[in-house]
């Protein structure tokens, strides 16, 4: 996963066998400063006090619509703190539920997990139980492609923090 | 000649070890990053 900041382009690499996270900014860095990389255990992945709940219900509605030529259901992950509404596409199968532990106290990730559900959210809505909107995110595109062994590491150039 | 063999070797490997994925952009919208459009890449399977 990645996502700009003000210079560069941070990453965001979780090694499911190892446990680890590893993250990075490829931004200039001023002279005679390495490029560096982070390294943080699972253990060391905080959760937010304000989505953290111990129990999740799961309804997978069967409604569906198509978000970007992908075929979606809608999913709602229920909490005692609120809940999730999210369209997830099985048209391909990752097994991003795996990754659960790298997200904590996400409702999406617990909520695809709980069901063992193999796809990927396009789109979602978390509220708390006020009608809040504490995160959302909408689609943007999707771009089938071959995809290297090496988007997946930390480029050789970055040594560890 | 030595180092565009070099080089198609090194396209050749990479090749070899892609995979069909998806790149997912995706704009948050609300406190977490907002505005922001971040990227998920991930293998299909």
């Amino acid at each position: 996963m990645q996502f700009p900041e003000a210079k560069g382009v941070s990453h965001f690499i979780p090694d499911l066998k190892a446990g680890m996270l590893y993250t990075y900014n490829d931004g200039p860095t001023p002279d005679g400063v390495k490029k560096s990389f982070f390294a943080a255990s699972l253990d060391k992945i905080q959760s937010s006090n304000e989505t953290a709940v111990s129990r999740i219900v799961v309804k997978q509605t069967g409604e569906t619509k198509d978000i970007g030529g992908f075929k979606c259901e809608k999913i709602i992950a229920s909490t005692s703190k609120g809940d999730t509404e999210m369209w997830v596409t099985k048209d391909f199968k990752p097994e991003f539920y795996k990754y659960e532990a790298f997200f904590k106290s996400n409702w999406e990730m617990m909520a695809l997990r709980e069901e063992r559900i193999k796809g990927l959210p396009l789109s979602s809505v978390t509220k708390d139980a006020a009608g809040n909107v504490l995160n959302a995110y909408e689609f943007v595109s999707i771009t089938s492609t071959d995809i290297s062994e090496t988007e997946f590491s930390v480029p050789a150039a970055y040594s560890q923090y | 000649m030595k180092r565009n063999l070099v080089l198609l070797f090194m396209a050749a490997v990479v090749t070899l070890n892609a995979q069909k994925g998806v790149i997912l952009e995706q704009k948050m919208t609300a406190k977490n990053l907002p505005g922001k459009t971040i990227s998920v890449t991930w293998f299909s399977h």
